[in-house]
């Protein structure tokens, strides 16, 4: 527990604001969720201000006098512009697409405007959020502009740290218009869940070999034979097939399609299966199994994934291998 | 904060250094002049920075640039501890910083050094067009600070936009401002500053040289204005404001202190307080009227003030460095060099009866002697010596003396404001006997001269005379244009005794003014005379003195004591709650119409016909009872509700034939569009739902 101070801090504003500030998927700000306070910049007008006067009593000139109670007043009526500036404007998120982890998760949100409002110069970013005893470093800071729409969708790239059910951290929008004197924002927490894939990592050439054989029933070495790509048979090819499976050549003696039946394609499925790495941690597993899968699926061969608890079945295609991969990311943890 | 935009735009520099300019330029009356050069220098280089036609200048030069300027300011100024140069560094660290305009940072901290310096321009002249100006330059350079807002990466708010920002916000600021302005109290000087003690002496000189001008210049900027209390109105011929008393002559000029004794500038016997007291019961008697005035004097850069007659500082002023002459003369202890208000009452008819002690005799009724070529003293003004002589043997009683040099005075002489030149060593001679013809100064002069001659105590005593009332009789108007002088004579039994030759020769210069009296005697004084006299510019001059005059009595002097009665007056108190509650109040109102608008509650769009009729026929089918459940399309809903009331079977088939066709349907011409279609349907349909039978 040796956490510096400003990580305790974040930390503890952090859980006061989990607390407080439940995670939603749609917000609107307004005055319970808008902080507002002076800026640094109006902390130096206030000194102005101050100057101003000690300027005016000392002469006792009431004109400089009434000059400071004015710039007070301006200073006060900004307080309102600044607020009804933000005041209104709703946050919602979009559906974003899954991530392997370690990559950037592009979180899609979608910004709407209260009616006749312009919400000038609204600076957005992630909240700097403690993650597992280190803080996040808030990302870039981006501006709506709404060049005359009503709704802005943005994206916000944040570093994914594991796989699993992946939320963005808190969201911090503010403000410093009109005069710059005032700091209006809130800090949100989106409800914007994103899938992140295990990061895929290759096993040796012995782990996967081991893998199939434990798979198969006849055990056979596979990753010999691919590279020869013998094919025992044809047979005639029916649309929504891979296409890279067509023996051309057989096309171009019968003009008949024929599809190459990889020997062990026909033989053995290819079976991912959890327990074929013994001794190896579970999160590495599912690095390995993911890196497989990934592979198969870019050959566009079919296989199956066994996991304890869950198991996809043999098949190929896009939607299968989101299966797979979801039910990677999503396998629990402490197995 | 600094991750915004810290590079700055071109326009953003040109409109800061607009500001900037504008901040400089009335202080070019009391700064010198090359500081604006400075800075559109400074500024003209930033520019091709920018433009990457130049470099930035090393750290030398600059250092350089700082020195030479400063040395420059305090060869200009010469005093250094003095406004002028507290105003003067502030304005040349603002011109000299343009050049290191480069970052966010260094563009906010001019926008609030041009607040500083464009404030500062009060310290020396707080009229009312300056104040409008000063505002003007607060309003750029808060643009100024609204545009350091705008990151450069975004499409910024049009100018027009901008400008209405500013505007808004410092309409809605204005009157909580007003507010602050009237209830914050006012502390009153933490330390000691340097005033602006470097203004001309204008107005009334403290001596007088008779002959010495050949022309009255005629000065309407104005002297004083005075506001008498509950409506009094003393009438044009009592209005003798009197500032200095010039007792000393010395052949030529009329001076306040004996020429000898220069060294003691305060050669004046001062009146102890109880002496001033009792100047009071001279006054005191069944016929006489006390005027309770307050007087806002203009700048004269002298001590002395001005009131009528013989004044008593009042009771309530609290200034204690205000003193009295034995003369009666009013003084403050430092010269005024910003409008100056006293409170003063004035008994007009007033007789202080003791007698002149031989000193004082012998200083009022002393001649010049003068020193001739071979070195011996001989007198001047031998012809105007004898008619003085002449007249004491003729009128040995003082008052027919006076009235006889009066009738000659009223026979022969004419009231002119160019009467050209006197011979410099005789000029009493020349005027009494050559030209005969003058103003105020000649007539004043000549007469205690002669006077003196004759043996009675005389002086000279110089202020304004008259004034004009505001449209509104609110209050009087003294400007330079009716300065005068007048003698005094002391009468045995009767002391001192107002003695003013001029109504003898011109009596309507005293009951009309100086200004109509002008305006009859000059149809050939030039230009400016006539454009004086026009009834329209003088109504606009009027006018125009009026708000400055109330500008300066309401704002400028608005004090302590002013606060308290006009906080009383408006609230019926000043408990801090009461002003708690006005500051509330208009806190509110400015509040209020914000909150109105944010908060209205905005109409709703209407929805569209068909949901509406949908609406209808779900209250119809409600009394069958039978609800729309959730995800059942209409058909569905239709079938529920014929099995339930058979009787309306028809209806609900022809309802979902019509509803099909308003959903789905097409236009049945070109001519109809959508809109009306659909309206035309669901009136149908709307029908159709009335026809519904419910038990």
């Amino acid at each position: 527990m040796h956490l510096s101070i400003k990580q305790r801090l974040v930390s503890y504003k952090s859980n006061f604001l989990a607390q407080r500030r439940p995670r939603k998927n749609q917000h609107r700000l307004k005055q319970n969720n808008l902080f507002i306070f002076p800026s640094i910049l109006g902390g130096c007008y206030l000194l102005l201000i101050m100057l101003l006067w000690l300027l005016g009593t000392n002469y006792d000139n009431n004109l400089i006098l009434g000059l400071c109670y004015l710039l007070l007043s301006i200073m006060l009526v900004s307080i309102l512009h600044c607020y009804f500036n933000l005041q209104g404007l709703q946050v919602s998120s979009c559906k974003s697409s899954a991530v392997f982890c370690g990559e950037l998760a592009m979180i899609k949100l979608k910004f709407e405007r209260a009616s006749l409002k312009t919400h000038s110069s609204i600076e957005v970013n992630w909240h700097s959020q403690e993650h597992n005893g280190t803080v996040q470093e808030p990302g870039q800071v981006q501006i709506l502009d709404w060049q005359n729409r009503s709704t802005v969708e943005m994206l916000f790239p944040v570093v994914t740290i594991s796989r699993g059910i992946f939320q963005p951290p808190r969201l911090t929008i503010k403000s410093y218009y009109p005069l710059g004197l005032l700091r209006c924002w809130c800090v949100l927490a989106i409800d914007s869940p994103v899938i992140v894939y295990p990061k895929p990592i290759a096993g040796n050439a012995h782990q996967i070999a081991s893998s199939v054989s434990n798979s198969s029933a006849k055990p056979r070495d596979t990753q010999t034979h691919t590279a020869e790509r013998e094919y025992q048979d044809l047979q005639t090819y029916r649309e929504g097939e891979p296409v890279n499976q067509i023996a051309w050549k057989h096309y171009a003696r019968t003009e008949v399609l024929y599809k190459k039946n990889y020997a062990y394609l026909t033989g053995d499925h290819c079976s991912l299966n959890w327990h074929s790495y013994p001794g190896i941690a579970s999160e590495l597993r599912l690095q390995y199994l993911c890196h497989q899968a990934i592979k198969l699926s870019a050959l566009r061969q079919v296989f199956s994934l066994e996991l304890p608890g869950c198991t996809i079945a043999m098949a190929s295609g896009e939607e299968h291998y989101r299966k797979v991969l979801h039910a990677l990311a999503l396998f629990p943890e402490n197995v | 904060m600094n991750n915004r935009g810290a590079k700055l735009r071109p326009a953003d520099i040109n409109w800061l250094a607009t500001a900037l300019l504008l901040a400089m330029l009335p202080l070019l009356n009391e700064l010198p002049w090359w500081m604006l050069t400075l800075t559109v220098v400074m500024y003209g280089w930033r520019v091709q920075i920018n433009r990457k036609k130049l470099l930035n200048p090393h750290k030398l030069l600059k250092f350089a640039v700082l020195i030479i300027s400063m040395g420059l300011l305090a060869v200009s100024i010469q005093n250094i501890f003095s406004l002028q140069s507290f105003v003067g560094l502030l304005t040349l660290t603002a011109s000299l910083k343009i050049i290191e305009l480069e970052q966010r940072r260094d563009y906010l901290l001019l926008v609030f050094l041009g607040c500083f310096v464009s404030a500062s321009q009060l310290l020396f002249d707080n009229s009312v067009l300056v104040f409008g100006y000063t505002l003007g330059c607060f309003f750029v350079l808060h643009l100024c600070l609204l545009r350091a807002n705008f990151s450069p990466l975004v499409s910024a708010l049009l100018p027009a936009r901008e400008l209405r920002k500013v505007m808004v916000i410092f309409l809605q600021a204005l009157p909580i401002a007003m507010v602050l302005f009237l209830v914050v109290p006012r502390i009153g000087g933490l330390w000691q500053v340097p005033l602006n003690t470097d203004v001309a002496k204008t107005g009334v000189s403290d001596s007088l040289t008779m002959g010495s001008i050949g022309l009255l210049s005629q000065d309407y900027s104005p002297a004083m204005r005075v506001t008498f209390a509950a409506q009094q109105k003393p009438s044009n011929a009592e209005l003798y404001w009197r500032g200095v008393v010039l007792p000393y002559f010395d052949g030529r000029t009329w001076s306040r202190q004996a020429p000898q004794d220069s060294a003691q500038p305060a050669g004046i016997k001062l009146l102890a307080k109880p002496q001033q007291l009792q100047l009071n019961s001279f006054a005191k008697q069944a016929t006489s009227t006390k005027y309770s005035y307050q007087v806002m004097l203009e700048v004269t850069g002298r001590r002395w003030l001005y009131v009528l007659n013989t004044a008593v500082i009042a009771p309530q002023s609290s200034d204690w460095s205000l003193t009295q002459a034995a003369n009666y003369s009013i003084a403050r202890s430092t010269p005024i060099v910003e409008r100056y208000q006293y409170q003063v009452d004035s008994y007009l008819d007033y007789t202080d009866t003791r007698e002149l002690s031989a000193a004082q005799y012998q200083i009022y009724t002393q001649l010049p002697d003068s020193l001739d070529a071979s070195g011996n003293t001989a007198a001047t003004n031998i012809k105007s010596r004898a008619l003085g002589r002449q007249l004491r043997a003729k009128y040995p009683e003082s008052q027919a003396l006076i009235a006889a040099l009066m009738a000659r005075f009223n026979q022969d002489f004419s009231y002119t404001l160019n009467p050209g030149k006197l011979e410099s060593k005789n000029a009493i001679d020349d005027f009494l006997f050559t030209t005969k013809q003058g103003y105020c100064e000649h007539f004043a002069s000549s007469s205690a001269f002669v006077l003196r001659a004759a043996g009675i105590p005389a002086r000279i005593a110089a202020g304004y005379q008259g004034g004009q009332w505001s449209s509104d009789s609110s209050y009087l108007l003294v400007t330079q244009a009716d300065a005068h002088a007048w003698v005094e004579v002391w009468l045995a039994g009767k002391g001192w005794v107002r003695l003013d030759p001029t109504t003898a020769v011109a009596p309507e210069r005293i009951e009309l003014g100086s200004t109509s009296l002008i305006a009859a005697l000059n149809t050939n004084m030039g230009f400016v005379v006539q454009l004086n006299q026009l009834s329209l510019v003088r109504e606009f001059r009027l006018s125009w003195d009026k708000v400055n005059y109330q500008w300066h009595r309401w704002v400028i002097g608005y004090d302590n004591q002013l606060q308290f009665s006009l906080v009383k007056k408006l609230l019926g108190g000043v408990d801090a709650w009461r002003i708690g509650l006005l500051i509330l109040l208009v806190v509110s109102a400015v509040l209020l119409p914000i909150l109105l608008m944010v908060y209205w509650p905005r109409r709703k769009a209407r929805p569209a016909p068909l949901l509406i009729s949908l609406q209808k026929l779900d209250k119809k089918i409600a009394g069958l009872k039978v609800y729309r459940r959730k995800g059942e399309t209409l058909a569905a809903l239709l079938d529920r509700a014929s099995l339930v009331s058979q009787v309306n079977k028809g209806i609900f088939s022809m309802l979902g034939d019509k509803l099909n066709s308003a959903l789905y349907g097409v236009a049945a011409s070109q001519l109809t569009d959508e809109v009306s279609r659909t309206r035309k349907v669901s009136l149908e349909i709307d029908a159709l739902i009335k026809k519904i039978k419910v038990n």
